[in-house]
């Protein structure tokens, strides 16, 4: 596989990152309550976050930048799932459903 | 985009770019001011302290992108949300009529922002119009190593050119710590949380040795690279906080008791006065780096630069503890109501 097809490729993954995290902005407006909106917004991150960045190794031009990229990936990786989990336990906590505030 | 190293002043990022983010900064900002619910308002705020990082990166000054992602998004969205919590929601006065325009609403801060507005941009217009910008940073940039030893120039300017500034500045972080602890100690029952799930316990277990990590690099290499003591030590400080919400106070506090974190931050002042002394003792001055005992080193290896080092080891531990503890000082006396 030549240098333009690995670029190719980084470049389509950036792609798919701004499609997830564009995807993820509609699903917090459009969506009706917390969960199915924590649910869009998690895939900003995880989706979107991690592919730009994976995108993004081929463009570093250095494999110390590249393993930065990676681990930066895997600390979203680690954190996302954290995160989202802690809000939507912190809403079923507090009975946010049975207050539709939107 | 063109490629950095070409002649000082030059744009080195492409301006439709920068145009697009100030135009998001100030629309941040004004959602900020005129949405009705607080918690939006601290939420655009810390979207704007991202976009400001994000320009400061642009512009090639990473210590300040690091200070302002770090401060601005992280420590103040906290304090912030600590200080909504503790607050008493007062309606609306009557008075304010809530059709009215934002401008017509609050007359006189409109008139205020205006006539700053209009300052600030006479006073860009005359240092556009007269002497050449950029004559101070060159000079800067040519002989800070040759100065002080130290790699990074904003922490030379920082902890060398401008230490006395900056142990003002730590000072003022001591008066904060001092307020904020004199205003939120009366006596008041300290409840603690159990924290959050068992998840996010084990997921803060493998993260924190990383941060911790992370924050001593930022500080022990603050002569080098991007950083320095104020950068690390509110990492440090952000490691407390998540504790906090994390653990519950009351293992943060088992951990790390406020006892050490007032000894750890005086002593990071007494240090830094210290280093200050032991020039004054030698002769160079208040402060004095290589015009003191210290030796300017190796360019690029740990041990250059003089008592950098030591001078960015004592912001760090003043930093670290002193926010810390005002955190632990503004959260402690919150009601967790969360089961094991």
């Amino acid at each position: 596989m030549t240098w333009a097809a690995v670029r190719f490729l980084g470049g389509l993954c950036i792609a798919g990152g701004v499609f997830f995290s564009f995807a993820a902005v509609v699903a917090i407006l459009r969506f009706p309550d917390v969960y199915t909106r924590l649910h869009g917004s998690a895939k900003a991150l995880s989706g979107g976050g991690i592919l730009i960045l994976l995108g993004a190794l081929p463009f570093t031009g250095s494999i110390s930048g590249a393993l930065k990229l990676l681990l930066i990936a895997l600390f979203f990786a680690v954190s996302n799932p954290m995160a989202s989990h802690a809000i939507a336990r912190a809403c079923r906590r507090r009975d946010m459903m049975k207050e539709p505030r939107w | 985009m063109p490629q950095a190293g070409h002649d000082e002043g030059a744009p080195v990022v492409s301006t439709p770019l920068l145009a697009l983010l100030y135009g998001f900064i100030l629309l941040t900002a004004a959602v900020a001011v005129f949405l009705e619910d607080l918690l939006s308002s601290f939420i655009s705020l810390s979207v704007m302290g991202v976009l400001m990082a994000t320009v400061f990166a642009l512009l090639r000054a990473p210590d300040v992108a690091l200070t302002q992602a770090i401060i601005n998004s992280g420590l103040v969205t906290s304090l912030l949300l600590v200080a909504y919590s503790q607050t008493r929601k007062t309606p609306r006065p009557p008075e304010i009529c809530a059709e009215c325009a934002p401008w017509l609403r609050w007359r006189i801060p409109a008139l205020v922002c205006g006539l700053l507005a209009a300052l600030l941009f006479r006073g860009f217009l005359s240092l556009a119009a007269g002497r050449p910008l950029g004559t101070a940073s060159s000079h800067f940039l040519s002989a800070t190593l040759r100065d002080t030893g130290g790699m990074n120039v904003v922490g030379a300017i920082l902890l060398d050119y401008r230490a006395f500034d900056t142990l003002g500045e730590t000072t003022v972080i001591f008066a904060a710590v001092s307020g904020v602890s004199l205003l939120l100690s009366g006596g008041r029952q300290v409840h603690s949380g159990y924290g959050l799930s068992f998840i996010v316990k084990r997921g803060m277990a493998l993260l924190t040795p990383f941060i911790l990590l992370y924050a001593a690099s930022i500080i022990l290499l603050g002569h080098l690279t991007p950083g320095g003591g104020f950068q690390g030590g509110s990492v440090f400080a952000t490691v407390a906080i998540l504790m906090c919400v994390v653990y519950g106070t009351g293992f943060e506090a088992s951990r790390i008791s406020s006892k050490s974190k007032e000894t750890l931050e005086a002593g990071g002042a007494l240090l830094f006065v210290f280093i200050g002394l032991i020039g004054l003792a030698w002769g160079g001055g208040f402060l004095a780096n290589l015009a003191g005992p210290f030796f300017p080193g190796t360019p690029g290896s740990l041990f250059s630069g003089g008592n950098m080092l030591l001078l960015n080891l004592a912001v760090g531990l003043k930093v670290g503890a002193g926010l810390s503890s005002i955190f632990y000082a503004m959260i402690k006396i919150l009601e967790l109501e969360d089961e094991p």
